[in-house]
C-alpha cells in the first residue's frame, strides 16, 4: 500500500469554499441560511456549471471557447424563432441542437482549418451576437408560457442532475474525455499513438455547444422570452468558475467536472454573500477578480512545490 | 598538476532524499578526451549541470587549472570557456538559430543599442566554416529544426567560445553517421590544440574508441577512473552495473530465420518528400532492420507505416484482414504497436501519470458497455506494465517526468507489448537508455521473435541493426539502396559503404 500525497489543487478551492461559507454565515447570520438565499446561490450556480461542463471539454484539450455567451443568445433566439409556439420540450431539443451546430462550426474551424481557438471563437462571438440582433430585430421575443414551468425547482433540479451525470460520464469515463485531457497534455503524442485528434477536437466543441444550448433553454425559462442582450459575458463568468475551481489553464489530465462544481459554488456563494452584506456590484466583481488571481497563483505555486519534490536527477 | 585542465573535488548535490552526487572527484587532462559513464540515474547529468552552471552545487570545489571556478549561470561558464551540449534540448524555439547561439551574449553585436543582425549572421557563418560544421541557416527559427539540427546548433554554441573544455552529454545518439564523423574530426582538432573534452555516451564501444580516460559513476558515487588501455567493454559494463552482465547482447544465430507468411507489405510507397518507391515485406517472426544516414527517410517510413504520415503514392497492406492503409488515411493501424523515435516529444505525455500513458494506447480495448472506461481498468494496466516490464517507480500514479529515461522507455514499449500486437514498429528503441535496459529490450525483442511477432526496427546504431535483424534494408537518398540478409559476413563496414 502506498500513501498518496494530499492533492493541493483540490484542497485549495475546497478550503476556500469552507472559509467563505464560515465568513458569510458569521457576517450575515441567519439571512445567509434562508431558503431565499440558498435558492439565489443555486440559481446562479446552475448555468455556470452547465456552461462550465461544456467549456471543460474544450479547455481540457488546451483550447478555449470565447463564443459561449453569444452562442447562448443565438441558440435561444433561433430556437425561439423556430419554435415559439411549441412546447417547452421542443424548444429544449432545438436549442441544444442549434448550440451543438454552432459548436460543430467552431470545431471545424479549429481542427480542420487550424485557426487558433481564441481567434475562431472570438470571431464567432461577434458574428453570432450580430446574427442575434438581425434575427430578433433588436427586440424581445416571447415564447409559449409553458416554458416557465421549466424554471420550477423540480424540473430545473432534474435537468441539472441529468446534465451533471452526463457530463461526468462523458468527461471522466469515456474515450472522448480521456482523449480530450490527453490532447491537453500533448497533442503530438496523441497523434503518434493513433488517436484521431482532429475528430476529437471537433466533437469537444460540439459537446461544448450542446451544453451552451441547454444553458440557453434555462435562461429562456427564467425570463419567459429571449432578450437580444442575454448571455453577455457569460463565457467570462464560466471561465472564472472553471479556473477558480482549479482546472489548469492549459488543460490536461488534471481537469475534472468536480472542480467546476466547486468553482461555480465558490463564485455563487461569494456573490450572494457580498450582496447580503450590502456590497455594490462593482465591489462584487472586484473581489471575484481578485479571488481568481489568488487562486490561480496559489495553485501554480502548490503544483510547483509538488513537482520539485518528485523530480529526480 | 601541470597537465590537468579541469578538476572537480568532493562535489555533492541532493534532490530531496536522492543523493545525485556524493563526494565526486574527477580530473580532466589537457589534450585528452575524458569519458563519463554510468547507468541512468547514476549522476552524470547532475555533475555536468553543475560544471556548466545550470545547477548549483550543494558543496565541493571546481578548478580550471589552479584557479577556483564558481559558475553562477551557463553564461559565466561560457565566459570561462567551458562549452556544453546538454542531453535535454537546450534551445529557445521562438528565437533564430543565430540568436540561440549567442543567447545572453548579444551585447557584442550591438550598434547604438540595436542588434546588428548582419554581423551576427556573419559571425555564425564563420563559426560553421571554422569547425567545418554542416550549415544551418542562422536566420530560421530553432523551433523548425529537426532534433539532429538542434544538436548541431547547440554544438555550434559550445564551439563559438573556442572552448578550453567541451562537454558533450549524450550527443552522438541524436546524430546520424555522417554528422558523427564531423564531430569526431572536431574532437581531434581540439585535442591537437591541447584542449579537452568531457563526453557522456551510453554507447560503450564508441566511448572506448574515443576516450583516453574514463570515469565510472554508480548511484551518485565515483567507482573509479581508469585509462582506456586498462578497460574492455565487459569490464566497463561490470564496473557500471556492479555485477556481471551476460555476454550475449544480440542474437546468437547468424542466419535469417522466419516464416514465409507475409504480414505487412509496403508497395512502392512515397510520401513525396522523404522517401520514394519503398517496397518491402515483413514476414511472421521476422525482424527487418532499416538503416541509413539522417536524411535517408527511414524514420518517416516508420511514421507512414503506422499511418501518421500520409502517402502520395503506393500502398501499405496488412495481410491480416487484408486491411489497406490508404494513401491519405491517417488511421490508426490495426494490430500494430509503434514506438516513435523521439520518446519525450512523440511517445509519452511526460507530465502525466504512468497509467494514463499506458491507457492512452489502448482506449478502445479498455472500453466497456456504453463506452465506459473504468478507472480501475486504467490502474490495472498501469500496474501490469510496471510489474511485467520491471519499471522502477513508486506506483502507477506518478508522473513520467520523475522516471529515468530507461524506465520511461519500458513504459513506452510495455504498453504495446501488453496488447500482444502482431507487428511492432520500433524506431530507435534503445536511444538514450543504459546498458542494463538496452540488454533487457534486446532480450524482449528476441523473445517476441520466437513467439512469431514481426518487428520493423529502425535505428541509427548499426551494431544493433546487424545484431538483431533477419533482413537489413540500407537506405540512401530516400530510396532502398541495398538489401542484406542476416549472415556471418555482414559487417558495419559493408553497410556504411552502401550508406555513403
Amino acid at each position: 500500500m502506498t500513501k498518496r500525497k494530499i492533492n493541493l489543487e483540490y484542497v485549495l478551492p475546497f478550503g476556500f469554499l469552507i472559509i467563505l461559507f464560515i465568513v458569510f454565515s458569521i457576517l450575515n447570520g441567519a439571512s445567509f441560511f434562508r431558503m431565499y438565499n440558498i435558492r439565489t446561490i443555486v440559481d446562479s450556480m446552475i448555468p455556470l456549471c452547465i456552461g462550465g461542463y461544456g467549456m471543460l471539454f474544450v479547455i481540457a484539450q488546451g483550447s478555449i471557447d470565447m463564443s459561449a455567451g453569444s452562442n447562448l443568445a443565438f441558440s435561444a433566439t433561433l430556437g425561439a424563432v423556430l419554435a415559439a409556439k411549441h412546447g417547452s420540450l421542443v424548444i429544449l431539443v432545438i436549442c441544444i441542437l442549434i448550440g451543438a451546430g454552432v459548436g460543430f462550426i467552431n470545431g471545424i474551424l479549429v481542427s480542420k482549418f487550424k485557426v487558433s481557438s481564441i481567434m475562431a471563437t472570438l470571431a464567432q462571438l461577434i458574428i453570432l451576437r450580430s446574427l442575434v440582433v438581425i434575427l430578433s430585430k433588436g427586440s424581445v421575443i416571447f415564447v409559449s408560457p409553458s416554458i416557465l414551468k421549466m424554471n420550477r425547482w423540480g424540473s430545473k433540479g432534474l435537468i441539472f442532475v441529468i446534465a451533471t451525470i452526463v457530463a461526468i460520464y462523458l468527461f471522466e469515463y469515456t474515450k472522448l474525455g480521456f482523449s480530450a485531457r490527453s490532447i491537453g497534455e500533448n497533442e503530438i503524442v496523441c497523434n503518434y499513438v493513433g488517436l484521431k485528434t482532429r475528430r476529437i477536437k471537433t466533437i469537444a466543441y460540439v459537446v461544448a455547444g450542446a451544453f451552451t444550448g441547454l444553458a440557453a433553454v434555462l435562461t429562456i425559462s427564467r425570463i419567459g422570452g429571449v432578450d437580444p442582450n442575454m448571455g453577455q459575458s457569460f463565457e467570462l463568468q464560466v471561465m472564472l468558475a472553471v479556473f477558480v475551481g482549479g482546472v489548469p489553464v492549459n488543460g490536461g489530465s488534471k481537469s475534472s467536472i468536480v472542480k467546476i462544481i466547486i468553482g461555480a459554488l465558490l463564485f455563487s456563494i461569494l456573490q450572494s454573500g457580498l450582496v447580503l452584506s450590502n456590497a455594490n456590484s462593482e465591489t462584487v466583481e472586484l473581489i471575484q477578480g481578485l479571488m481568481l488571481i489568488i487562486m490561480v497563483a496559489l495553485i501554480l505555486k502548490a503544483n510547483k512545490m509538488s513537482t520539485v519534490k518528485t523530480s529526480k536527477e | 598538476m601541470k597537465n590537468i585542465l579541469f578538476r572537480v573535488k568532493d562535489m555533492n548535490k541532493s534532490f530531496g532524499i536522492t543523493r545525485a552526487n556524493h563526494n565526486v572527484s574527477m580530473e580532466i587532462r589537457k589534450g585528452e578526451v575524458h569519458g563519463l559513464i554510468g547507468e541512468n540515474g547514476s549522476g552524470k547529468s547532475t555533475l555536468i549541470s553543475m560544471i556548466s552552471g545550470m545547477a548549483e552545487k550543494d558543496s565541493g570545489e571546481m578548478f580550471i587549472g589552479d584557479t577556483p571556478y564558481e559558475p553562477s549561470s551557463p553564461v559565466t561558464a561560457l565566459e570561462s570557456r567551458i562549452g556544453t551540449v546538454v542531453q535535454e534540448l537546450g534551445l529557445v524555439d521562438g528565437l533564430s538559430v543565430a540568436a540561440n547561439i549567442f543567447l545572453g551574449r548579444m551585447d557584442r553585436f550591438k550598434k547604438l543599442n540595436i542588434i546588428d543582425n548582419g554581423a551576427l549572421y556573419n559571425e555564425v557563418e564563420s563559426i560553421y566554416k571554422k569547425w567545418n560544421l554542416p550549415r544551418i541557416n542562422p536566420r530560421i527559427l530553432a523551433g523548425s529544426l529537426t532534433v539532429e539540427q538542434k544538436k548541431i546548433v547547440e554544438l555550434t554554441r559550445a564551439l563559438s567560445i573556442d572552448p578550453e573544455l567541451l562537454i558533450l552529454d549524450e550527443i552522438t545518439a541524436a546524430l546520424s553517421y555522417n554528422t558523427r564523423k564531423i564531430l569526431f574530426d572536431i574532437m581531434d582538432k581540439l585535442k591537437a590544440s591541447n584542449k579537452s573534452i568531457l563526453i557522456v555516451t551510453h554507447d560503450l564501444e564508441e566511448l572506448l574508441h574515443l576516450s583516453d580516460e574514463i570515469t565510472i559513476l554508480r548511484d551518485g558515487k565515483k567507482v573509479t577512473t581508469k585509462r582506456v588501455e586498462d578497460l574492455t567493454e565487459s569490464s566497463l559494463k561490470q564496473l557500471m552495473v556492479g555485477r556481471d552482465i551476460e555476454g550475449d547482447y544480440y542474437r546468437a544465430d547468424s542466419t535469417d530465420d522466419f516464416s514465409s507468411e507475409v504480414v505487412l507489405k509496403l508497395n512502392n510507397i512515397s510520401d513525396g518528400e522523404n522517401f520514394t518507391d519503398v517496397t518491402l515485406e515483413l514476414h511472421k517472426g521476422e525482424i527487418v532492420g532499416l538503416c541509413g544516414l539522417s536524411d535517408a527517410g527511414i524514420h518517416e517510413v516508420a511514421e507512414a507505416v503506422f499511418g501518421v504520415r500520409p502517402l502520395v503514392a503506393g500502398d501499405i497492406t496488412l495481410t491480416k484482414g487484408n486491411r489497406k492503409i490508404h494513401t491519405d488515411s491517417m488511421a490508426m493501424a490495426y494490430g500494430m504497436g509503434y514506438v516513435p523515435k523521439d520518446r519525450d516529444r512523440q511517445a509519452l505525455m511526460v507530465s502525466d501519470s504512468i497509467e494514463n500513458n499506458v491507457a492512452l494506447s489502448m482506449l478502445d480495448e479498455l472500453k466497456g458497455p456504453f463506452g465506459f472506461i473504468s478507472p480501475a481498468k486504467i490502474t490495472g494496466v498501469g500496474k501490469k506494465v510496471i510489474k511485467d516490464y520491471k519499471v522502477v517507480a513508486i506506483d502507477e500514479k506518478v508522473a513520467l517526468a520523475s522516471l529515468s529515461g530507461g524506465n520511461r522507455q519500458k513504459v513506452n514499449l510495455g504498453r504495446w507489448l501488453l496488447q500482444h500486437k502482431d507487428i511492432l514498429i520500433l524506431d530507435s528503441p534503445t536511444r538514450g537508455v543504459d546498458v542494463g535496459v538496452k540488454a533487457y529490450i534486446y532480450d524482449i525483442m528476441k523473445q517476441l521473435k520466437k513467439k512469431g511477432v514481426s518487428i520493423l526496427l529502425i535505428s541509427d546504431e548499426l551494431p544493433e541493426v546487424i545484431g538483431l535483424s533477419d533482413t537489413v534494408y540500407v537506405f540512401k537518398n530516400s530510396k532502398i539502396e541495398k538489401k542484406f540478409r542476416r549472415s556471418e559476413g555482414l559487417t558495419e563496414e559493408k553497410i556504411i559503404e552502401v550508406m555513403l
